[in-house]
Formats: C-alpha cells, structure tokens, sequence
C-alpha cells in the first residue's frame, strides 16, 4: 500500500495548482492532506485517480503511474472525490451491488447488512435520486467499502454533512485506518486531529511541512505559553515583553489571559515567567492548540 | 463483467428517463395517426402498399435524429457531471464505458423506432393491402445503420460539450436544421450533398417506393431548375458507415483524454 508522488506539477492556463509536490506514503493508517481552499488538494487527488493528468511529474499507486496505466493502478483505489453521488436512477443495494461488479466481485446479503447497519444507510430499496446530501455520501461511502480496496483517496468526505453524519463517517475512517491505507483531504483540522496519523500541509500548490500529527502540533505549540493572572493586566506589560525581546508576539485571550510565542528555549520561558510573576500570575502553562496553531503558523509564514 | 454491470446499469438508466417514457407513447400516436385515418376513410387510401409506406415513412429520418439525439446527446457529457467522480475512478476502461453507453443508446432507440414505425407499420399494411413492400427488410437494415450512425454522431457532439443539455441541442440542431438546409442549398445549386447523413437518410423512404429513384433528376418551373439528388444505396450505406468510424473514433480520442477539471 504506497502512494508517491514525483515531483507532480499541475498547470491550468496561467495558474500553477500543484507546483513539484513530493511526498510518499505507505502502509495502514490515515495521512491528511492539509490546505486552504485553492491549495490543491483536490488537484493532487484527481491526478492520484486519473480524472486528471500532470503537467509534469507522476502518481504512483503501489508503484504503477496511474495516468499511464489507469485500470491497473485504480484497482488498488477507491475514491471519493469532490461531491460525488450515487447513481440517482438506481436503488441503494443496486448502487452497491453494482459497485461490487464493476471490480468483478460480489457483496453477500450479510457484509450487505453490516455495511448497512455501521453507516446507518436508509432501506436498501430507496431510490438514491430521493435520499439527503448525507445519505447519498453514505451510499456512495458503502459503495466504496464493498468494493474492498487497499487504498482510500478521500476528498473532504464530511464536507456538508451535519455533525451526526460526520461522525458516523469518522468512525469509520477511524476503524478502516486499522487495515487500509486512508489519503483524506480536509481543511477541517478536527477532523484531521481526530482520525489522521501523519499530516502533509499543502499550501499554493507545494507541501510546506510534513510529519506525525504529535511531532507537527509540539513542533509549532511548544513555543507557546499560555498565561493567567489572578487581575486584569495592563496590555502594555505584555507588549514590554517584545521589546526586551523574550516574546515574538501575542494574541490576547481576555483581560486575564495571553498566549505569548517565545523562541522555545526553556531560559526564556523562565524569565517571562519571573516578570510575569510580579503581577499576579496565577498559572501559566504550554499552550496546546495543537494543529490548528501548527497550519494558521504555516500558512501566515507562507504569505 | 465490468461491460456487462455498464451496460445493463445504462439500459435502466435510459429506460427510466422521462424522454423514454414520454418519447415512445408520442411517436407511437404519431405513427399510428396516418394509417388510423386511412382505416376509417378519414383520408384517401393510397393507391398501392408502396405508397402506403413511403407516405408512411415520410418523417421518419426526422423521428430518428431527434431519438438519437436524446439518447445519445449526454451518453458522454454525464460523465461530467457528479456521476463521473464514480464512473472514473473504476479500474475500466473509457472504451467500455463509452461502448457500454453506445450499446444501451443503440438498443433504446431501436427499441423506440422499431415499436413506433415499424411495428404498427407492418401491422397496418398486413390490414389494409394484406402485404408489406418486399423490401421492408432492406429498408429496416438501413434504417437501424442509420439510427447507429446517428447515436455515433451524437456521441461525438457529446464528447466535446460539458453540458448534457447544450450537446442534446447541438445534436438536434445539426440533425433538424443545419444539415437538411445545407443539403436543400447544395440540391439547389446542383452540388451533390454525400458528405451528410442527412442526405444518406433519404434512401430510408425511397426504398419504399416500386421503382428506387434516378440519382439525378429535375424540378424545374418556367424560373427554376431545381436538381434532386437520391443517393444510391450502396452511398447511402457508405455514407452512413463513414459517420459511424469517424464520430466514434474522434468521440473516443477526445473521451480518452479528457479531464474532469470541474464540474
């Protein structure tokens, strides 16, 4: 189970979508592929499922150039991408049943009852053309999973749907990450810290850092310091800290509380915190904003 | 497999629309008023079978553009739409989607011509003159060519627009209007129109009729001279085979390389 891709590059007009990108995964797990809207993150998924072409570069799935050899390569892949739907004239157990033959296989009425049950899919005799935005993902998700694939390419899969559905879809991430090898986009980093093992942050068409969701979220949150006092703080006291240059900056919580960015080393922090102590510092602790702090620092250092 | 799970998903996908379901009854009635109204006396009976079906047939390359044109007009088009994020992503092939897809277009039209004209064509010909023109045969092998050079045709307007709408209207377009006015300006200058199916389609009908017309002939008035083309059978079929390779080879080579960029 490996996705690679080489210097992948993709060029629409005037407009550089994907610029170089590299990355290789392999093995079980769920890797996120993080970005603003506009990174290219779809880009690079469309091009990972042959709905697109590279300009330069290549997609390999488990070794095989999936524009060059598609149907050898997609038979390693399942894929939702964008906002797809199930086949609107056909019923939910035609639709996955369906999906079954088109890989030559079969679905047995018990896995038919099970992916049913786990995904909470309306009656199996439902026209999908009449069922909500999130019934039809789910229908179109057990598709998927009847199909039975090693590697799942996930473009936004909760995107609309109400938090209940959203869920039921994460826990199924969850649960196949366990077996499968799981490439979801997302910009909702909740949902990435939840269900991802490794992260890719994209941002104007290149991967700007890559790594374990625990290493990123210390990388970018250890060096920041939340602190409370016990009585309003005048601002200026805060601010007197960039100018002896122990903080690089500040974001005011409330009158009691700041998050201070320092450089990290462990006698910076001690000075803050001997200043900051004069006026009734009740706790101070590293904040853990985790992720999210770790992409809005990448992509303000990207613009 | 993977063909056959396409094409049966795309024969129910055509049998269910609303063009199908509406389009069959309405060529149905249209069919039928004709020898209706010859049965009850309602209007002249004609002289012999040969006139019965020639009349009879008379709008029939006309019906068979416009059936082509619905369902072949999206049969590539629809892949961009949602349905092609599924359909793409499978490990098949685009030819036996595309082929899947041209089968099913094949089979409902022929379905549609062959339970609206034919049918109650030789139903009515066996009640009113207790035969049928002896070439019915000949004329129904033309007619289906005919109807597969125009799904063919359609399918390529269908892989060069996005838009399942626009391509059904293109196709239309150019089968209703802008090749008949094309091959009524070149008649009208003399100038043989055998590079269009339109005009190959005229042989359909002339079948019908005891003596196949000349190739040539002349309409002509004190200001006027008008020459008539009929293309000969073997054109006919030739013209109608050339639009089958060709739209299909192109609609492919453009379907291979598409992309679905946005929808």
């Amino acid at each position: 189970m490996e996705l690679v891709a080489q210097g992948l590059t993709k060029i629409f007009g005037n407009f550089k979508a994907l610029d170089n990108v590299d990355f290789n995964i392999e093995g079980k797990g769920c890797y996120g592929y993080l970005g603003p809207n506009g990174a290219g993150k779809t880009t690079t998924m469309k091009i990972f499922t042959n709905l697109l072409r590279p300009t330069k570069g290549k997609a390999l799935i488990n070794g095989i150039d999936v524009n060059k050899e598609p149907v050898k390569a997609l038979r390693y892949v399942n894929a939702l991408i964008e906002d797809p739907e199930p086949y609107s004239y056909m019923q939910v157990e035609e639709f996955i049943k369906f999906a079954c033959k088109l890989r030559g296989t079969q679905i047995d009425s018990k896995t038919l009852l099970d992916l049913s049950e786990k995904l909470k899919l309306p009656p199996l005799n439902s026209k999908c053309a009449k069922l909500s935005k999130g019934q039809k993902r789910r229908v179109y998700l057990a598709g998927l999973l009847a199909q039975n694939s090693d590697i799942y390419i996930l473009d936004e899969p909760t995107a609309g749907l109400d938090p209940e559905e959203s869920i039921i879809i994460r826990n199924i991430l969850a649960e196949m990450k366990k077996e499968k090898l799981i490439f979801l986009s997302s910009h909702l980093l909740y949902e990435v810290t939840q269900v991802c093992d490794y992260v890719l942050f994209l941002n104007k068409g290149r991967i700007i850092e890559k790594g374990y969701v625990s290493e990123i979220s210390s990388k970018f949150t250890s060096k920041s310091l939340r602190v409370e006092f016990s009585k309003p703080v005048d601002e200026q006291v805060i601010r007197s800290l960039i100018d002896s240059q122990l903080i690089t900056q500040y974001k005011k919580e409330n009158d009691f509380s700041y998050i201070l960015q320092y450089d990290g080393k462990d006698e910076t922090r001690r000075s803050i915190i001997q200043i900051l102590t004069k006026y009734e510092l009740r706790s101070f602790f590293d904040s853990t904003l985790g992720l999210e702090e770790a992409y809005l620092k990448l992509i303000r250092e990207e613009q | 497999m993977s063909f056959s799970a396409l094409l049966i998903s795309n024969l129910k996908f055509y049998f269910q629309t609303k063009r199908f379901i509406i389009i069959l009854p309405l060529y149905l009635v249209i069919s039928i008023i004709f020898p209706i109204l010859v049965l009850n006396g309602n209007i002249p009976k004609p002289v012999d079978v040969y006139s019965f079906t020639y009349q009879g047939l008379g709008n029939f390359a006309a019906a068979s553009a416009l059936v082509c044109a619905l369902f072949a007009g999206d049969a590539i088009s629809r892949d961009f739409s949602r349905e092609g994020f599924f359909t793409l992503t499978q490990p098949v092939e685009r030819y036996k989607i595309m082929f899947s897809r041209f089968l099913a277009a094949i089979i409902v039209a022929l379905v549609t011509i062959m339970l609206s004209y034919f049918v109650p064509y030789v139903i009515f010909s066996q009640l009113l003159y207790s035969t049928v023109v002896p070439t019915l045969w000949q004329i129904a092998g033309i007619a289906v060519l005919y109807n597969i050079s125009l799904i063919a045709f359609a399918m390529l307007f269908s892989s060069v627009f996005r838009s399942s709408t626009v391509s059904i209207i293109l196709t239309v377009l150019a089968l209703w209007l802008i090749m008949p006015a094309i091959v009524g300006i070149l008649q009208f200058l003399g100038i043989e129109p055998w590079f269009l199916i339109s005009y190959a389609g005229d042989s359909i009908n002339s079948l019908a009729l005891q003596n196949y017309p000349p190739h040539i002939s002349t309409l002509s008035s004190p200001t006027v001279k008008i020459t008539v083309f009929t293309p000969y059978v073997w054109e006919s079929v030739a013209i109608m085979v050339g639009y089958l390779i060709f739209s299909l080879l192109i609609a492919y080579i453009i379907y291979s390389r598409r992309e679905l960029k946005v929808i």
